[in-house]
């Protein structure tokens, strides 16, 4: 493949990534606002119409679930986790003054870090995928909802697997061309 | 104590030499831990879900959710205002509008870095008028910012309750006396320091009946500020909602006020911007909640190896006095403060360090306060302070110039963390 194929593969590649990203965020706004109102109903019918409703506990947690491991996926789009940079400042006093030896070693530190990131994400997703097939052949039901236990645990699962793909995709697509595309 | 070194060392290394992001070190130096133990992966995956599948951790997302919803209604605009018209003729007024506004702002976000951002953003252009430096304006940022995690609603506060098993609501209790300690002695602090920035002021007379009338009109534009706190603390105390669904409350009742706002002021505010708010509710909450869902598998792992009870046999075997087992929990958690998160440090020291306390007879809810205020002021202490950080970054000055200004509320800070740690009454009157 000549230098310019592998441009276009890689700008596909970053509108693919991107395109997931506006999904997830769309998905994240919608689940916010759904427990919002699943917890405020919890209130109401609770206080005011005098309903016990355990299925809006259950419904909220299952939604919070899938909410936290979307968003760290979203996350993971800009690279936003948080991460402590003191080896910038350790470097910044070892390397003083060759700014551009600090740049490559920096450089490779982050290389690093979204690689070792990868690999942690494929461990999770192969080791996690075991368990949601045990959990799937238990066929355990939640109490109040009365669905699989597979759907709220599917979000570690479902999500790694977009995590993954998004630390890919931020290891391998130039710089220039996540800026431009995204 | 190998699975403990093996955890800690994977994390650590990689997490401060290599930048690989908290929660994949966290993952890794669980994965370690499991593997070398040679217990079963599905504990590990079952502990990851279990932590999520829980109501208290709702109350981040909600609360987050809250504040930005009240940052969209100008609403710390408006709380700025209000504070100053009732402090802004005494002397550094300014400054003490900081401190002030930090405090109440905490109320809303419950978050450091939010505070320092939301308030260095108004006010950092007034004091830089008023002749305050950009170093000094700095310092008193990252030092008033941590307020937002001693007033509750506190995120730390919630991880805490989580990683401890204690209620949230008495948790977020026990740091008010030293929230409210903070203010006292950084509001002298600032009193003294600002003589050399604050030119005398003309200081506008009003007649009494002008007077009441004007502090009428500021409370009333500040009313939705003033009255949130109220929902929130007189539903959970009085038992009406859990902190969970004080925080969904919260959210109802910013929107409701935003929808106010667009009806009566004709505000700018769109559907495009409460969605905007949404999305980076859920980011901040899947970034910070999901070290939540990875510490309780490192927990996990920590507690099948026996490393806990190794731990408090080791310490109650050497140390006897719980004062001089607290000192060495705040030289562990100062140090640690510096470079880690909060959220993160919470999330792994606290299931380390707390059972060897409530060994020692130590209230567990005490230890929680010394926890959050430790690691509050670890946001200011060089070199790796995050609140200096933040704070250069909002005023546009360097971490060194702020360092320079800072001592003098560090000194006071450490000084509040030997009366929180030694005065346990301070935490616990109104929980006990």
């Amino acid at each position: 493949m000549n230098k310019n194929n592998l441009l276009n593969v890689a700008k596909m590649l970053m509108k693919l990534n991107k395109l997931i990203y506006t999904i997830e965020t769309y998905l994240l706004a919608i689940m916010v606002y759904a427990l919002v109102a699943v917890l405020f109903i919890n209130v109401l019918f609770r206080f005011v119409f005098f309903i016990p409703s355990a299925w809006a506990d259950e419904l909220a947690r299952f939604t919070f679930v899938w909410l936290v491991f979307l968003g760290a996926s979203a996350a993971m789009y800009n690279w936003q986790h948080i991460d402590i940079n003191l080896i910038d400042t350790i470097l910044k006093k070892l390397i003083k003054g060759n700014e551009i030896l600090y740049n490559k070693v920096l450089n490779a530190v982050k290389k690093f870090a979204v690689i070792s990131t990868i690999a942690y994400l494929t461990y999770l997703f192969v080791v996690y995928g075991q368990y949601l097939r045990k959990v799937i052949k238990l066929g355990t039901q939640s109490m109040f909802l009365g669905v699989g236990m597979v759907v709220p645990m599917s979000a570690i699962y479902v999500c790694t697997a977009l995590m993954l793909f998004h630390a890919v995709c931020y290891l391998i697509i130039p710089e220039h061309i996540r800026k431009q595309e995204g | 104590m190998t699975t403990l070194l093996i955890f800690l060392g994977l994390f650590f290394g990689l997490c401060l030499l290599l930048r690989v992001p908290a929660v994949i070190a966290m993952g890794i130096g669980a994965a370690a831990a499991f593997a070398y133990n040679g217990f079963p992966t599905s504990q590990m995956s079952q502990a990851l879900y279990n932590q999520l599948d829980s109501l208290p951790f709702l109350a981040i997302p909600m609360f987050i959710f809250a504040g930005a919803i009240m940052e969209q209604g100008q609403i710390s605009d408006a709380l700025i205002k209000w504070i100053q018209f009732f402090i802004g003729r005494f002397r550094g007024s300014l400054g003490l509008v900081t401190i002030f506004a930090s405090a109440a702002f905490g109320v809303i976000t419950g978050s450091a870095m939010a505070t320092i951002s939301a308030i260095g953003r108004i006010v950092g252009p007034s004091l830089e008028k008023n002749g305050y430096s950009k170093s000094y304006i700095g310092a008193l940022l990252a030092s008033s910012g941590f307020l937002g995690i001693m007033i509750p609603p506190s995120i730390p506060g919630i991880m805490f309750a989580s990683a401890s098993g204690e209620k949230t609501s008495e948790v977020w209790i026990s740091t008010i006396g030293a929230g409210l300690l903070f203010v006292v002695l950084f509001s002298i602090v600032n009193y003294f320091k600002v003589g050399r920035f604050e030119t005398k002021k003309e200081v506008q007379r009003l007649t009494p009946s002008k007077y009441v009338r004007t502090a009428l009109v500021t409370t009333w534009s500040t009313l939705p500020a003033i009255i949130m706190p109220i929902i929130i603390f007189g539903g959970i105390y009085s038992g009406v909602f859990t902190p969970t669904e004080a925080g969904a409350v919260s959210c109802v009742y910013g929107l409701a006020y935003i929808i106010l706002r667009i009806i009566i002021r004709r505000s700018n505010t769109t559907a495009k911007v409460l969605m905007q708010s949404a999305i980076a509710a859920a980011l901040s909450t899947g970034t910070v909640v999901i070290l939540a869902s990875f510490a309780n598998a490192a927990g996990r792992v920590i507690t099948l190896a026996g490393v806990s009870t190794a731990m408090t046999q080791f310490i109650t075997t050497n140390i006897d006095n719980p004062y001089i087992y607290l000192l060495l929990v705040n030289i562990i958690y100062l140090f640690v403060g510096t470079f880690l998160e909060v959220n993160c440090a919470i999330l792994i020291l606290v299931p380390l360090l707390l059972p060897p306390a409530r060994a020692l007879g130590i209230d567990p809810i005490h230890f929680g306060a010394i926890t959050l205020v430790n690691l509050s002021v670890g946001n200011l202490t060089p070199p790796f302070a995050q609140g200096i950080f933040m704070a250069s970054k909002v005023v546009g000055v360097s971490f060194v110039e702020i360092v320079s200004e800072i001592w003098p509320f560090l000194i006071v800070a450490l000084l509040i963390i030997a009366v929180v740690t030694y005065f346990p009454l301070l935490s616990l009157f109104l929980v006990r």
